[in-house]
């Protein structure tokens, strides 16, 4: 039997507007179709029933393209089994209008669950693809409604706002599948990786965050935070920026690929640069300068794993690093793309007693895979502002695979916000990195520093640290700067890299301060 | 070749005994992997003639050296395979101790001190232990004479090169490239049946005849890009009318993005109903972690349509952070190593039952699989009989 149709996906507006009172929107043929079965619902009941799917309901980051795909191609495939007719509404949400005698079969079936591939059992199906809980902001995502007791449940759909064009599907394929698909994904990128460098090598796309340990929940309000780490790392948006001035023609420009493989090769080449910079950076006494220091951590330093086996990185590891060695931190893709070289570098490292940092998961990763598995020192989890509303199941297993691992193994990046570091120490977490630990950090020197025009004695009493004249804000960016450049105006630039903070802040000072 | 010389050796044998050269090579592969499936018990005498000097590789060098080998054919169920690079194999069953020593002797009195000390002419194997010298023997005597070394060294992939190559593959025909591979079941006294035949592309061939130029593995991440394009072509390959109309079960390696393109829903519409549920999708760990949202999505979504997943490039190092329970995968790939040969899939976190042992090109694999109870095993030993 094929008796399925798809109504509404040639994006062109109708002849006439289902309702008159709605006549900023667009309307699409599905939008005529269902009105137009919702009247004659109402004039002769025929029992008729739809799967509503709202995709627009979805949990932010909103729906991705591929399940607005496989939504509808499920909904076609029950339309074309059980007769029936699948409905694109300008607001991007789909309608199953499913056959009287498809909802008979339903009634009939009632006592017993439904086959898979009955319109029924698709709301369950659909939940379950999405990983929805039931519990979403606004309403279900998807539901089944009868077209006689959902009339104006159902008639409210064609009120919603019309998707935005960009969020929707091309509406006819090109005709050579491939067309088009190719260039956007490029960067401009030269045969060698990235090039060229802008003027002064790799350091000026970089930011050096700090890696800070934080005094366990219920410590003394006077406890120190304590930095454990200089990262160097490549700041995206100042990445994108310098793509965007090498632009050729064709080529959109200023934002970094989308595709994970291009990006991870863009990083390859960004890698070697990285390490070369260190290199001309060693005993210089500038930020990059991995040289040992007293009183200045170790350098974390984000790495391709293909470099770890590489001559330069052994002319790196041979210098002489002292007792505190950076860590050298490895994305887990690249460890499972390639086992062998992981288990080569994971020796190399442990030779020259470097710690081993296992980057790139998420907390979804954390759930799906076992990254302890892999014998690493310490496991990277950036922050999401969806951790603490995951629902209670999710927050479980990740609270669980954090137990499991050991929360002092637990780096967190992207702490930028009081929500991050009280959801992470609240886990057990003690590392942090990101622009709330640079604030913080920025506020212990800032109360340590008499300021610019002042006598730069250590040990001198500050001055209040709303009144110091550099301000938080730009004591943060040159504490962050990789460059001399970006730490001009600084009358302490030691205090930049210095790991102990001279004076320990009141915890209530500095809530105040980074508020 | 020199054709003279084939001549001659197959002129000094009766006429069932020496097929096309060729042929013989596909038939002692046969019988060595009947031996290995079976179990039963043969010897096997390898005359390496292609590795004898210039200088007595004269074809008639090589007739006696096939003659040297007649006492053997008197034992039972004696078989002589002459190989299209000159080597020879004797296959026979049972003890034969003097017809052995007979030949043995011929050959050391017409090649004595030929070979430095260490390497011999003839080596006398044991099958189906050593089953794997045998095939690696019939496969080289295929292989045509490597190629002079490129003057050139290739260059590696690179982001124009590779977009290059992606318009390329849009367009060529891609369908003699692709390549079947057996997926075996062990039985437990039958020997192997097939379970699926994985379905790619052969890359080495493609590689060489759209890029000859380039280094595709120089450049992992590009070439990691490379497959999607592969996977789409695949897709349309096997969602082409009559394509599927008599295929058993089958494997295809995608990415997860694949899974989620239009080309697959296409697939999944042209795929006939009795393969529904017959047909195993094979997804990379790095993939999984790339996207792990994606990954869900296509997971569910997959298993909805009922295609089962299979999760390869698995080793020792990395099995165990890919639990089949929490990663929701129906099979785990394993890489055959032979450091395996120490472990066991329980100490790799790895239920046998869900285990696909790969790279399965000697007996000491194949045994290990047996002696594990992994049931499914690939490679160049893994055939079906």
């Amino acid at each position: 039997m094929t008796m399925a149709s798809t109504a509404g996906t040639t994006g062109e507006p109708g002849s006439r507007e289902p309702g008159s009172h709605r006549p900023h929107r667009r309307a699409r043929a599905g939008d005529l179709l269902l009105a137009d079965a919702l009247d004659r619902e109402a004039r002769a009941p025929q029992g008729r029933f739809a799967v509503v799917v709202r995709l627009s309901r979805l949990p932010p980051p909103g729906p991705r393209p591929y399940h607005r795909r496989v939504a509808r191609a499920l909904l076609e495939d029950c339309a074309q089994r059980h007769g029936g007719q699948v409905l694109q509404l300008a607001s991007g949400d789909l309608v199953l209008l499913a056959h009287a005698m498809v909802a008979h079969a339903m009634a009939q079936g009632a006592a017993e669950p439904p086959a898979a591939d009955m319109p029924q059992a698709l709301p369950a199906l659909l939940a379950r693809l999405l990983h929805l809980d039931g519990d979403e902001a606004g309403g279900p995502v998807t539901t089944l409604v009868k077209l006689a007791d959902g009339h104006d449940q159902l008639r409210a759909l064609l009120d919603e706002p019309t998707l935005a064009d960009e969020d929707e599907e091309p509406a006819d394929r090109p005709r050579n599948p491939f067309a088009g698909r190719l260039s956007p994904g490029f960067p401009p990128l030269a045969p060698g990786g990235l090039a060229p460098m802008p003027a002064g090598g790799i350091a000026p796309l970089l930011r050096v965050q700090t890696t800070a340990r934080l005094p366990p929940r219920g410590a003394p309000p006077t406890a120190a935070i304590l930095p454990v780490h200089r990262a160097p790392a490549i700041e995206p948006g100042l990445l994108a920026a310098h793509l965007a001035t090498q632009l050729t023609g064709g080529h959109p420009g200023g934002s970094l690929p989308a595709d994970p493989w291009l990006r991870q090769h863009l990083a390859e080449a960004l890698g070697r640069s990285l390490l070369a910079a260190l290199q001309a950076a060693w005993g210089s006494g500038f930020p990059l300068d991995a040289a040992p220091r007293r009183g200045v951590p170790p350098l974390l330093l984000r790495l391709p794993l293909a470099l770890i086996a590489s001559p330069a990185f052994a002319e790196f590891a041979a210098l002489p690093h002292g007792e505190a060695p950076p860590a050298i931190a490895v994305a887990m893709a690249e460890a499972a793309a390639d086992p062998a070289a992981w288990a080569a570098a994971r020796t190399r490292l442990a030779a020259a007693a470097m710690p081993l940092v296992l980057d790139g998961l998420t907390h979804h990763a954390l759930v799906l895979a076992r990254p302890e598995a892999l014998g690493a020192d310490m496991i990277v989890l950036p922050w999401s502002t969806a951790l603490p509303r995951l629902p209670a199941p999710r927050q479980n297993e990740v609270a669980a695979a954090i137990a499991r691992i050991g929360p002092a193994r637990f780096l967190m990046t992207g702490a930028d916000s009081e929500a991050a570091l009280r959801w992470g120490r609240s886990s057990g977490i003690q590392l942090f990195q990101g622009t709330h630990v640079e604030a913080m950090l920025a506020a212990t020197r800032l109360l340590a520093c008499p300021g610019p025009g002042a006598a730069p004695e250590v040990g001198r009493q500050p001055t209040r640290l709303d009144n110091h004249p550099c301000g938080l804000r730009a004591c943060t960016g040159r504490g962050t700067a990789a460059t001399t450049a970006g730490r001009a105006g600084c009358i302490r630039p030691d205090l930049l890299d210095r790991a102990i903070p001279p004076r320990v802040m009141p915890a209530a000072t500095m809530a105040r301060a980074v508020a | 070749m020199n054709a003279l010389a084939a001549a001659h050796i197959t002129a000094a044998l009766p006429p069932r005994l020496a097929p096309p050269q060729s042929e013989a090579a596909r038939a002692l592969d046969a019988l060595v992997r009947e031996t290995v499936a079976t179990g039963i018990a043969r010897q096997a005498l390898l005359l390496r003639l292609s590795a004898l000097p210039r200088t007595l590789a004269q074809p008639h060098h090589l007739r006696l050296a096939v003659e040297a080998l007649e006492p053997l054919l008197a034992a039972d169920r004696a078989r002589l395979f002459v190989l299209p690079n000159h080597d020879a194999a004797m296959v026979w069953r049972g003890p034969a101790p003097t017809l052995l020593a007979d030949s043995l002797a011929r050959l050391d009195t017409l090649f004595s001190g030929a070979f430095p000390q260490g390497d011999t002419l003839a080596r006398h194997l044991g099958l189906p232990e050593e089953a794997d010298l045998l095939l690696a023997a019939a496969a080289a005597s295929l292989r045509p004479p490597p190629p002079p070394a490129p003057t050139t060294p290739r260059l590696p992939l690179d982001p124009p090169a590779l977009a290059a190559l992606e318009q390329a593959l849009s367009r060529a025909d891609l369908s003699r490239f692709a390549r079947r591979r057996a997926v075996c079941i062990l039985i437990p006294g039958q020997g192997l049946r097939r379970a699926w035949d994985s379905r790619q592309f052969c890359l080495s061939e493609l590689a060489e005849t759209l890029a000859p130029d380039r280094d595709l593995k120089a450049a992992p991440w590009l070439f990691r890009r490379l497959t999607r394009i592969l996977d789409l072509r695949m897709m349309a390959l096997l969602s082409a009318p009559q394509e599927l109309g008599g295929a058993g079960p089958f494997a295809l390696p995608l990415n997860i993005a694949s899974i989620l393109s239009p080309a697959f829903l296409r697939f999944d519409a042209a795929l006939p109903a009795r393969l529904r549920g017959q047909v195993v999708l094979a997804l990379r760990p790095e993939d999984v972690l790339a996207d792990p949202p994606a990954f869900l999505f296509a997971r569910g979504f997959a298993q909805a349509r009922g295609f089962r997943l299979l999760l390869s490039g698995l080793t020792a190092t990395i099995a165990g952070a890919f639990p089949a329970e929490a990663t929701g995968f129906d099979h785990l790939q394993l890489a055959w190593d032979p450091a395996l040969a120490a472990t066991t899939p329980a100490f790799l976190g790895l239920d046998p039952r869900r285990t696909v042992l790969a790279g399965v090109a000697s007996t000491a694999a194949l045994d290990w699989a047996r002696t594990h109870a992994v049931p499914l095993v690939t490679g160049p030993l893994a055939h079906p009989t």
